[in-house]
């Protein structure tokens, strides 16, 4: 089987690397940051013996999508797995958000998966066979202050997880969309002991969730246990949204 | 098998249609069987069966058999659907 995971090095994407490579697959780990992805890349080869193949790619850049997708095609000529970890967190009042800032939010967030959904289908189709699964946020659902922008971007997600799973359904493919809730990763590493305390209360389990947890759910999104979802977004946040 | 063999039975297969009505005056929307999700079949069958990649641009463009042998030899400058 043939994984690919954007954003891999992210706190939410290494687990989900691991969580593949534990269970036996090809992985192609993909960001745009070299030292990075090398790092992660180093790490894991060290750990597993799966092949593992790593690909430089700014999904903000349309044609380095292209071309990831045409190494993928080269080195294997299909993909069964896509997990779409990859996208940035803005925050800053509607007021405050500067054209630019909100051009890249939707770019990064949205523009980005429609992009990356477009190619890995087309590999996917030919075999008739795929699971596509996104990243949405629990403030697509319930809205989050200082989030408008993120928010509207995580909403044409969910709309897209949606359409695409209509689209592709018939084709053999699952589209899915996990939307985390505070997960103890490195991008709430700079809140205080306090504020994590305050977010942990607001959920029915009473803390925050761990990466593990949400790669544990995407991977079970793309099990044959797993073979009758599509066109869900999946809620994986300790009760925050209830 | 010869290039417009292959590219025939493309068609015959994504379409399911039979060999008969491939031909030049085939064209997208206008044959009941090549709708839009019939055409993305298509194009996996032909980024298969010929071994390329096609660009988002040439398959919106794709909208003929005979167009399908023009973006095919975009590719493959060695093809010949002659």
């Amino acid at each position: 089987m043939i994984v690919l995971v954007t954003g891999a090095y992210g706190g939410i994407g290494t687990a989900v690397c691991h969580q593949y490579l534990q269970q036996g697959v090809t992985l192609v780990i993909s960001g745009r940051n070299s030292q990075k992805l090398n790092a992660l890349h180093e790490t894991l080869a060290k750990q597993y013996k799966n092949p593992i193949v790593s690909l430089i790619s700014d999904n903000n850049e349309p044609e380095q999508i292209t071309a990831l997708f045409k190494d993928i095609h080269q080195t294997f000529k299909r993909l069964d797995v896509f997990v779409h970890c990859a996208g940035s967190l803005y925050e800053a009042p509607v007021m405050m958000s500067k054209y630019q800032d909100i051009v890249e939010t939707i770019q990064s967030n949205l523009t980005s998966s429609i992009l990356l959904a477009q190619q890995a289908s087309k590999l996917m189709m030919r075999t008739k066979f795929g699971v596509i699964t996104f990243f949405s946020s629990v403030v697509a659902q319930q809205g989050a202050q200082g989030q408008s922008v993120y928010a509207a971007a995580k909403s044409g997600l969910e709309g897209l997880t949606k359409s695409l799973a209509r689209e592709l359904g018939g084709m053999g493919i699952r589209v899915n969309a996990i939307a985390p809730g505070v997960i103890d990763t490195p991008m709430v590493a700079h809140f205080s002991v306090e504020q994590k305390k305050q977010l942990a209360e607001k959920t029915v389990l009473g803390r925050l969730g761990s990466a593990e947890e949400i790669a544990n759910v995407a991977c079970f999104l793309s099990s044959p246990q797993a073979s009758y979802i599509t066109g869900q977004i999946i809620a994986v946040d300790g009760g925050l949204v209830v | 098998m010869t290039a417009i063999e292959k590219l025939k039975s493309a068609f015959v297969t994504a379409l399911e249609i039979s060999e008969q009505e491939v031909n030049d005056s085939l064209s997208y929307s206008e044959h009941p069987a090549w709708d839009s999700t019939a055409h993305m079949i298509l194009i996996a069958q032909l980024e298969a069966d010929f071994d390329v990649m096609i660009d988002i641009d040439d398959i919106i463009d794709m909208s003929s058999f005979n167009q399908a042998k023009a973006t095919l030899l975009k590719y493959d400058e060695n093809l010949s659907f002659e």
